[in-house]
């Protein structure tokens, strides 16, 4: 007796295309015939984690491993509240920030609800949404930026939260103070508006807002921050939430614990702790940055720069075409069709002589010419 | 949801009656017109005929009738056995030219517009006739875009602007590969109505469609578009229709999209599958490029080949940059059964399209009965798709060789593996 049990399955959920990840480095390396892979797909730290994380986990007793971390990260919520004058209960840990963004998600939306996010951003919201039974409402960006008044404006009264990503993934645009406290304004209190910080600490503009520093004068707000792109820990998983007491006991109830193992939590209180690995990794970044750009604009490429650890570059070419023939070349870059943006590549920024690498396979591919059948 | 009806029978002559009827009044209430139900009548009468003559009386036949809007399907569904295997093919037992005409369910695919057998492994086997709804001719003269009218806005469309579009496509005359889509120009209409088509229209600054793209999203994995098709618009107005169709699949469970066209293909935006002739129903042959693009990142993996292929799949995974693993396919020991094929005839496009089922002793038989078959029927367009994920698929290379079938183009990723689409030579 056979049974359908798609028929179990609500519609939303049928309709959902499960995300396929890459296969691990050794299996591509094979696939592809190539004897490395730098990885510039995922915008991870060049340099790597703190020294006082790779201490820390060096440290760690592997005995450890056969007891529960803790259920609440005690000791790193903690050590956030030290760093950013916070509270530690206006903190949420989780297992990275995509574990966060469902917990705000199953939080505040019921049937009927939607979320409001922009149309070429980061794309966990709109999949945790729609995977949940909710409508993800997408507005265009307005250049390469969030549109504060589009956005405002296709909230209604079923509208629970408001994603912002602040640098936008993968446009690296920003909203500045002002713009973010005019649109914190223009929404009003009634709908959580989520701050997605995950690549905040590379921004190095003055008039940067830090969300953090906003909680107290909007009970509203939500902030996202991650260990996996400044802190170099992105193998390990961990990010966070932070806002009003009031906030985090609601969104806490959605929350599993333990989600975030014992390894991760010790290497990202000591991450904290490390003062010259933000001031290294920014040296880092700025460097390759304004070289891959001039080198872009010796090629004649387009590209939007932004103020995060990747660069978006328009090709001339099929962007999934271009990431095949840089596979075969040793790079791993992120296509953009995914992102809304055909033709686009977006290449996290890496150390000079990986940088000299692409740039000579972006050079080769483009004096090859076009496909010929 | 699509409207849909279904009936049970024993597979027994004394209730042929019933399928017929059922299959007349169901066809009539989704709206084809008497004459287009009264042949999808006798379409059903001749497949269930044949199927009571399989001589198994306790053989459960379905019978399900659906609205898709611009055809109506009837779709016949016997269990899978294995006495019955051989004689599912849509050959079987034609030994000579006079057996044709006491073939069913070959009676039955010339009076539908398009007639499919196919297997659900060993679930049950399918005879799915479809007839297209009849749509009024367009007559008269279409309203042209004024000269000079630049393109401003591209969205998703429906209704009138879709038989506007069509109306004035068709009258600038231009060749089409898929005519059948916008002509009658309420079609086009109809098809997006069914959910299985999207058309995104350019529009120029009154607000005027001047140009235009058709997805077929009817398949899990990819689309497959029709265009772009351009009125009086310059060039570049290709890339605009290309990048919309993009952003609009970029986040679905599609992989790529393909297409096929007359004119040019976009390198900029599309990878080159190759070429092929296209034979119209009127004898015209078209000269087509067939093009790719995928949506997400090339992973690689594991395909089947054989020696005879070999040469032909390198050179196309070297040309793709497609990271396979090329394995070799050995042939197994004699099976006993026979072999199985898959057939869609659909007569708008003189297109013949066969897949393989289950290898059998009897491959190069029952390929070459099908391709006679396929040519004694006037389809002029006889290709033949290898799962390169599917190693049992492997069994029909060379006996498809040996009667003249040759790799044509290899479509990435459109199956288990990699589809190979093999031409007849004519």
């Amino acid at each position: 007796m056979s049974f359908d049990l798609a028929s179990l399955v609500p519609d939303y959920i049928q309709r959902f295309e499960p995300y396929t990840p890459s296969p691990p480095d050794d299996v591509l390396c094979r696939r592809f015939g190539v004897g490395q892979l730098h990885r510039m797909n995922n915008n991870e730290n060049p340099i790597g984690p703190p020294e006082t994380a790779l201490e820390a986990l060096r440290n760690y007793p592997p005995r450890d491993a056969s007891v529960y971390p803790s259920g609440d990260c005690f000791h790193l919520r903690r050590a956030l509240s030290e760093r950013h004058g916070l509270e530690p209960s206006q903190f949420l840990v989780g297992n990275g920030a995509n574990e966060v963004i469902a917990f705000v998600i199953k939080a505040f939306c019921g049937p009927g609800d939607n979320i409001v996010t922009a149309d070429k951003t980061f794309a966990v919201y709109e999949w945790v949404a729609e995977f949940s039974g909710f409508q993800a409402r997408l507005v265009p960006l307005k250049g390469f930026a969030f549109d504060p008044e589009a956005m405002a404006l296709a909230v209604d009264e079923r509208t629970k939260i408001v994603f912002v990503c602040n640098p936008n993934n993968p446009t690296g645009t920003y909203w500045d103070k002002t713009r973010f406290r005019n649109f914190m304004d223009l929404v009003g209190p009634e709908v959580v508006v989520v701050l997605d910080e995950a690549y905040a600490e590379y921004v190095e503009a003055r008039d940067f807002p830090d969300g953090l520093s906003m909680l107290e004068d909007y009970p509203n707000l939500v902030v996202f921050r991650t260990f996996s792109k400044m802190y170099g820990l992105a193998g390990l998983r961990v990010g966070y939430l932070a806002a009003s007491e009031t906030m985090v006991d609601l969104i806490r109830r959605t929350c599993v614990v333990y989600s975030v193992n014992g390894l991760a939590q010790v290497a990202a209180q000591a991450a904290l702790g490390d003062e010259q690995h933000i001031p290294n990794t920014l040296r880092v970044v700025r460097e390759s940055r304004d070289y891959f750009c001039r080198e872009l604009d010796r090629l004649g490429l387009g590209y939007q720069a932004g103020v995060a650890n990747y660069v978006m570059v328009k090709m001339p070419m099929s962007d999934t075409l271009v990431y095949k023939r840089l596979m075969a070349a040793g790079y791993m870059v992120r296509p953009m069709t995914t992102f809304r943006y055909p033709n686009y590549i977006r290449v996290s920024l890496a150390r000079l002589p990986v940088m000299e690498g692409l740039v000579g396979s972006l050079e080769q591919l483009l004096s090859a010419g076009k496909v010929v059948a | 949801m699509p409207a849909t009806s279904r009936l049970e029978i024993p597979a027994r002559t004394a209730f042929l009656p019933i399928a017929i009827t059922f299959a007349e009044h169901a066809a009539k209430g989704f709206g084809l017109d008497s004459e287009s139900a009264g042949a999808l009548a006798l379409a059903t009468e001749e497949v269930v005929a044949a199927l009571c003559g399989l001589d198994d009386p306790e053989m459960e036949i379905k019978l399900d009738a659906r609205d898709g809007v611009y055809y109506t399907d009837l779709t016949i569904t016997i269990p899978y056995t294995e006495l019955a295997l051989g004689k599912l093919n849509l050959t079987a037992a034609i030994d000579s030219e006079e057996d044709l005409d006491n073939i069913g369910w070959m009676l039955a695919s010339r009076m539908v517009d398009s007639f499919t057998i196919d297997h659900q492994g060993k679930r049950s086997t399918r005879f799915r006739l479809r007839k297209h709804r009849q749509y009024p001719e367009f007559e008269g003269e279409a309203s042209m875009p004024a000269p000079g009218a630049l393109l401003v806005d591209v969205r998703p469309a429906t209704g009138h602007d879709l038989v506007l579009f069509a109306q004035r496509m068709l009258q600038t005359g231009k060749p089409l590969l898929n005519r059948w889509l916008m002509d009658p120009p309420a079609r086009l209409a109809g098809l997006v109505e069914s959910g299985e088509y999207e058309v995104l229209l350019g529009y120029s600054d009154r607000g005027d469609p001047v140009a235009g793209i058709i997805i077929d999203r009817s398949f899990p994995e990819l689309a497959l578009l029709d265009g772009p098709h351009l009125i009086e618009q310059p060039d570049s107005v290709r890339h605009r229709l290309f990048h919309a169709v993009l952003e609009r699949l970029a986040r679905t469970s599609l992989t790529a999209v393909v297409g096929e066209t007359l004119t040019e293909v976009p390198e900029e935006e599309m990878e080159l599958l190759g070429g092929r002739e296209f034979h119209l129903e009127n004898g015209e042959t078209l000269k087509t490029r067939a093009y790719y693009r995928a949506l997400r990142e090339e992973h690689g993996g594991m395909v089947w080949g054989t020696p005879w292929l070999e040469e032909f799949l390198r050179g196309e995974f070297r040309r793709l940059c497609l990271p396979r693993d090329l394995q070799m396919w050995q042939d197994l020991p004699e099976r006993a059964t026979p072999s199985v094929v898959s057939c869609t005839f659909r007569r708008h496009r003189s297109e013949c399209r066969l897949r393989p089922v289950l290898a059998g002793h009897d491959i190069a038989e029952n390929l070459a009965a099908h391709l006679r078959l396929a040519r004694e029927e006037g389809y002029r367009n006889v290709t033949f798709e290898l799962d390169l994920g599917q190693p049992f698929h492997l069994a029909f290379a060379e006996p498809l060789r040996d009667i003249g079938f040759r790799p044509g183009v290899l479509v990435p990723g459109a199956g288990k593996g990699d589809i190979l689409a093999l031409g007849a030579r004519s």
